[in-house]
């Protein structure tokens, strides 16, 4: 309670100071089409309208300021600040321009954000919305509070990456590919030794990975991904020499050389067997 | 101090036109519940075959979305103030509208008033016959002494207080009568009851007789509707 009345008194204070500038000037187009859409692209003789013609529109009637956060009673469409209404409702319940009974108990059901009207207040006053921006800011920080984010547009959909990564390698951002991911692994599984049970078969077997990963993280991924036992072993082979877990997958790829390479991807097998008693 | 900003009106378009028509808008009318704006004549249209709104697809009303519009006065006058000839060219639109308008029609009157509250049957009405050939209902307007008011109450009885009306008549169409014969002040509060009970004023004639009156033991004609000052509960 005390910190939005603190607030709101900031808040009239800056717009009241607004509101005695002449403000800049607005410039009208020549409309000579029939219809009555939008205006042909030209700017020239164009008349200027005063800020001041629009104050009678553009200003809170309960605190003399230009729109902040403006706030539209559904039931007659007059527009406050929405500090303004609401403390205004505290005490009535009526609108403060036409006096309707705005809702017998609950007026604060009764009201919208308008943000047709605040974009365009923000667009006629210049630099409002600027000022607006960091009076909120020091608010916020005068308090210790976190400063609330604005409400962002529809962000640009998420770009779907092609092939999995290993989240032990990449603990960042998903939607990027990293520069140091640079080997595409092809995990080809070549059977099971006699006795190997309850394994699920590997869904994807192509891999993005780091070049400084080992053999043992290779390992590691199939047994995670197919639910191995302690009692099972993976032989991960390359070509035909079966790898060492301390081998980078970046020394294999210059060891093979081009043999081991399909389509650019390092193609390596791998089998289920039990340790040897 | 910086220079001033100059803004064009195309600046303002994306705020002052229609999503419907693509066009500024004629007779901005916002949907309450979401506060999208249309033209008048689109949004009527297009609840003519949906209850959504156009632009956030909310539902707005399950059967009568038309109550929930409402004409917004203020971003009319923004939007002819920022686009210069937009107001004559409307207005001489309109007024040639209707002239060919009464041609066809053999004497038609011209525009009827608009009205502030858009309602669908009003549309449905024939323009100037203004209910006469609604179905009638005669009311009795008795005024409810309060025993209980101390001094002589501004609430008096009427010289006469029996009406026939449509049965569309709504209870605020009968507060604003007796403010208006009773030279109370305009936003003087008024309770209407039937049988005791308060009736809100969206109520019409009709679902009172409906429900109050004839179900009632005593169902003589015609049917009397109290008024008094309004009481504050709490």
């Amino acid at each position: 309670m005390d910190e939005t009345v603190d607030r709101a008194v900031e808040e009239r204070e800056g717009s009241t100071r607004w509101s005695v500038r002449s403000g800049a000037y607005l410039s009208g187009e020549d409309e000579t089409r029939d219809t009555h859409g939008a205006p042909k692209q030209q700017a020239d003789d164009e008349p200027s309208l005063p800020l001041r013609d629009f104050y009678p529109y553009i200003r809170c009637a309960l605190c003399n300021g230009f729109f902040i956060d403006a706030t539209t009673i559904t039931e007659c469409l007059h527009t406050f600040c929405k500090s303004c209404i609401v403390k205004h409702f505290f005490y009535s319940n009526r609108c403060p321009n036409c006096s309707i009974v705005v809702h017998q108990t609950q007026p604060l059901y009764c009201i919208r954000p308008d943000r047709q009207l605040q974009d365009i207040v923000f667009k006629m006053v210049p630099y409002l919305e600027e000022d607006e921006r960091s009076r909120i800011c020091a608010f916020y920080r005068l308090r210790g509070l976190e400063v609330p984010k604005p409400v962002a547009s529809p962000a640009a959909y998420p770009v779907k990456l092609p092939q999995r990564q290993k989240k032990d390698l990449v603990p960042q951002s998903v939607f990027t590919i990293p520069s140091e991911l640079d080997v595409s692994l092809m995990l080809e599984f070549v059977g099971a030794e006699k006795g190997v049970e309850n394994y699920k078969p590997l869904e994807r077997k192509y891999v993005r990975v780091s070049g400084e990963a080992t053999v043992r993280h290779v390992e590691l991924f199939i047994r995670r991904k197919m639910e191995l036992s302690q009692n099972c072993k993976v032989d991960v082979v390359c070509g035909e020499h079966i790898l060492e877990q301390y081998q980078s997958l970046r020394e294999i790829y210059n060891t093979m050389g081009k043999k081991a390479l399909q389509d650019g991807m390092l193609v390596l097998h791998f089998g289920l067997v039990l340790p040897t008693q | 101090m910086a220079t001033h900003r100059k803004h064009l009106v195309r600046d303002f378009n994306r705020y002052i036109t229609c999503s419907i028509c693509r066009g500024y808008l004629i007779k901005p009318t916002a949907v309450t519940e979401c506060l999208h704006t249309f033209c008048k004549s689109c949004i009527v249209q297009h609840f003519e075959e949906s209850n959504e709104c156009p632009e956030c697809g909310i539902q707005v009303h399950e059967t009568n979305p038309l109550e929930m519009l409402r004409l917004d006065k203020t971003l009319e006058e923004i939007i002819f103030k920022l686009v210069p000839g937009l107001r004559e060219k409307e207005e001489h639109q309109e007024s040639e509208f209707w002239r060919k308008h009464k041609i066809k029609s053999n004497g038609e009157d011209g525009p009827r008033a608009k009205k502030s509250r858009l309602s669908g049957e009003d549309d449905d009405g024939n323009g100037g016959d203004y209910h006469r050939s609604d179905p009638q209902i005669a009311i009795c307007l008795d005024c409810l002494r309060n025993n209980g008011q101390s001094g002589e109450s501004i609430v008096k009885g009427l010289m006469k207080k029996f009406i026939r009306c449509s049965t569309r008549v709504t209870v605020g169409t009968i507060k604003k009568f007796l403010c208006v014969k009773l030279k109370l002040p305009s936003s003087y509060e008024l309770d209407v009851l039937c049988n005791g009970e308060i009736m809100g004023k969206d109520h019409t004639l009709e679902f009172i007789y409906r429900t109050r009156w004839r179900l009632q033991g005593d169902s003589a004609y015609p049917m009397v509707l109290e008024y008094r000052p309004r009481i504050d509960f709490g």
